[in-house]
């Protein structure tokens, strides 16, 4: 038996019932077939031409990601928890930005140290007096859940600026109808084909409060070179809006102008896949030709949504992390539904100490890491880079946090000698609009294809599962 | 002093621009040590200039400008009276922590290592730093410049800058001895030689708040330092940042002039 909790038998003979169907079409299916069936999913995945840029290797500058082609489940009962648990965050994550950003009430109530925030590289002085329309901050979060049992689930990170991988949240369901359209058929899957018609409605619920008529949304890319150009040029698609690049805005007169073949266009909400930095070259980097000039201005006099909010990475910063339960009590009055990891916080100097000790146990990350680069993954590690890191860590404490190396529950994935558990994560998208928050039932499944490894990014070797939120209850 | 005083910054585009963006930072915000009397800021060709605060609490305006353009002239002008406050920048309205002023925004290199040896374990602050200033006015060769500052490190291993390269290297140096510091710039009334637009730092000192500290010239601000603005760096604090769309160059030639600069003195009427 696993010391980890596997989705599909827990450690038991019998699998669960959730996952009856599946382990009897696993029983039953010859391995051939799911040879054919992977090896199929990847032809038309080429096809359709999804493809990640990984930075720093220029032999998989396009690669594509691994699917699995067996889906991971979740009961009705246990989607419902997790999205009660996902909607209480996100509305704490966008207080938290409305008030650190305003009257910093949580700062003079001494439960957040004050260096943590305004010494952050992601705290946008430029936005210190302002509020976001409809003081909606993260309009698009991805929250990485991960499970040890049967019961509770954990937040690994929030992301709060521009979390990507929703297209292949979309994409793994349609592979899935097209290559086991059986299997499909005798589960009720809750669908998620709606996220694109949910993300417009946000959208558009989050446009300027006196912007006339149907706003004007765009998609802003940083261009083809981007890892997930992909995704931008597939929701453009999916929404029916027009993907643009920052060379075809221009700002006049704290108004924003979208270039096109009849003239002008007036643009009221842009969802920008560009990070903070590269927005406005008169007000961020002067070197951004990603941005456009003008667009804070326009931004801070009212007249476009710009979904994330500028600053709202500052909530996603994993020290920020650590303050989760603390941020959800003090805005909501309520425990947070969804448990944090446990989390040493390097900067205090007992759990530095403790870290230092058990350098490898742990999982060290860097508070603004992110993508799975720049981390230790103590067990896994050799003597050289648990030395490193240790010198790293001796000279910026404050910049890391150290977790355990959770038990990530596992999943059975198909590979070329069988199918074999391996560990997974869950990144649902949380959509926060003026009229509410919305979340399909699923998300992007992760799971890490080598065995016994625990990281899920795909700039690591990570694939991708579809997940499958049932209409029956898993217990 | 009272000054009645010119700026202008005129950009000329090699190639006609098909449009700009202007974000100018020229209208003093009065303390302490400073009154404005009269300002008026405008800009040829003319169009709509928006006024506004930035995160920083200084003066801003926004102005856009559709082509074809072959030049834009901006000017500020107005009266000031200023006043020798040894370089102590009282009553202004600070939006910010003094955390913000403590975050690195570019590697010290080897200036950290020279601002500990310079410091040299000195427990009063406001000593600490007039002695850092003097230490890098010795160090480093003033040299006139109205270009963007290349990175601090890079500066203090060249042995010269300009106003604003001197200033980074000061913060970067203060910032690294854990004191709050940024970057101010402004104008000189008293007609020494450099560029127009001048620039140096201020650093945090218990009791006192913020003190500035030129160290392209050896001396806290006079009367003669006309502030316009501060922020973490250079960029957060510059007088102008200007983008345009189109193939041109762009050549920015600033003046200063200064009509009238005296000390206040008595006036013995009979």
């Amino acid at each position: 038996m696993s010391q980890f909790f596997d989705e599909m038998t827990n450690g038991a003979a019998e699998p669960r019932a959730l996952y009856r169907r599946i382990a009897e079409w696993l029983r039953s299916a010859p391995p051939e077939l799911l040879d054919a069936r992977r090896e199929q999913a990847e032809i038309l995945f080429r096809k359709i031409g999804i493809t990640f840029a990984v930075y720093g290797d220029k032999e998989a500058a396009e690669r594509l990601i691994p699917f699995d082609i067996i889906p991971r489940l979740l009961g009705r009962d246990e989607w419902t928890r997790l999205e009660a648990g996902l909607v209480q965050r996100v509305k704490a994550l966008n207080m938290f930005l409305t008030d650190i950003y305003g009257r910093q009430e949580i700062i003079k109530a001494g439960l957040i140290p004050q260096d943590l925030i305004f010494r952050n590289e992601c705290y946008r002085p430029e936005m210190q007096g302002r509020r976001a329309p409809h003081d909606i901050w993260t309009h698009i979060a991805g929250i990485d859940i991960v499970r040890i049992d049967d019961e509770d689930f954990y937040v690994l990170e929030d992301n709060c600026r521009t979390p990507s991988g929703v297209s292949y949240m979309l994409e793994d369901r349609e592979m899935m109808m097209r290559l086991l359209p059986g299997l499909f058929a005798q589960h009720a899957v809750l669908p998620v084909d709606n996220y694109p018609d949910n993300l417009l409605a946000s959208l558009r619920s989050a446009a300027p409060p006196h912007c006339p008529g149907d706003p004007c949304i765009v998609i802003l890319t940083p261009g083809q070179f981007n890892s997930a150009y992909y995704e931008h040029s597939f929701l453009a698609d999916k929404l029916g809006v027009e993907l643009v690049e920052g060379r075809d805005l221009t700002v006049r007169d704290d108004i924003v102008y979208m270039r096109t073949t009849e003239g002008e266009k007036r643009v009221d909400v842009i969802y920008r896949r560009v990070d903070d930095d590269f927005l406005d070259p008169l007000v961020f980097r002067p070197d951004s030709v990603l941005g456009a000039a003008g667009l804070m201005g326009a931004y801070l006099a009212g007249n476009v949504t710009l979904a994330n909010a500028p600053g709202a990475g500052l909530a996603d910063d994993k020290a920020v992390y650590t303050y989760m339960p603390e941020i959800i009590r003090f805005y909501l009055g309520e425990d947070a539904k969804l448990k944090n990891v446990r989390t040493w916080r390097c900067r205090e100097p007992d759990a530095l100490k403790y870290v230092l000790e058990h350098l490898s146990e742990l999982v060290v990350k860097e508070v603004n890491g992110s993508g799975g680069y720049g981390m230790l993954v103590g067990p896994h590690a050799s003597k050289e880079q648990i030395e490193t890191f240790r010198q790293k860590l001796l000279r910026d404490p404050d910049g890391f946090i150290a977790q355990p190396t959770l038990s990530l529950s596992t999943c059975p994935t198909s590979l070329p000698g069988g199918v074999a558990p391996r560990h997974v994560d869950l990144r649902p998208f949380v959509l926060c609009g003026a009229d509410g928050v919305r979340i399909v039932p699923g998300g992007l499944t992760r799971v890490a294809l080598k065995e016994g490894s625990l990281v899920v990014n795909s700039s690591q070797g990570g694939g991708t599962k579809d997940t499958w939120v049932l209409a029956d209850n898993a217990k | 002093m009272r000054a009645q005083l010119t700026l202008q910054i005129e950009v000329r585009f090699s190639d006609a621009a098909r449009s700009a963006n202007q974000l100018l930072r020229l209208t003093p915000r009065a303390f302490d040590g400073l009154h404005v009397l009269d300002w008026f800021v405008g800009v040829e060709p003319v169009a709509t200039l928006r006024r506004g605060e930035d995160g920083f609490g200084n003066i801003v305006h926004s102005c856009s400008h559709a082509g074809p353009l072959d030049k834009i002239l901006i000017t500020a002008e107005g009266l000031v009276e200023t006043q020798d406050a040894a370089g102590v920048t009282r009553g202004l309205h600070e939006k910010q922590p003094l955390d913000v002023f403590l975050r690195h925004h570019e590697s010290p290199g080897d200036i950290a290592a020279y601002a500990a040896q310079a410091l040299d374990g000195e427990t009063d602050r406001l000593t600490g730093l007039h002695r850092l200033m003097a230490a890098l006015h010795e160090k480093l060769r003033f040299a006139p410049a109205d270009v963007p500052p290349r990175p601090a490190a890079e500066v203090f291993a060249a042995g010269e800058g300009s106003a604003r390269e001197l200033a980074q290297v000061f913060v970067a140096a203060a910032r690294a001895e854990e004191i709050p510091a940024r970057f101010v710039s402004g104008l000189r009334l008293d007609g020494g030689e450099g560029a127009p637009i001048h620039a140096w730092a201020e650093a945090y000192v218990d009791g006192l708040g913020w003190i500035g500290f030129d160290s392209a010239l050896g001396f806290c601000p006079r009367d003669a330092h006309l502030r316009l603005g501060h922020g973490v760096d250079f960029f957060s604090a510059a007088p102008r940042r200007g983008a345009f769309f189109g193939y041109a160059d762009e050549k920015v030639e600033t003046r200063l002039a200064i009509s009238s600069a005296r000390q206040a003195s008595w006036q013995i009427q009979q």
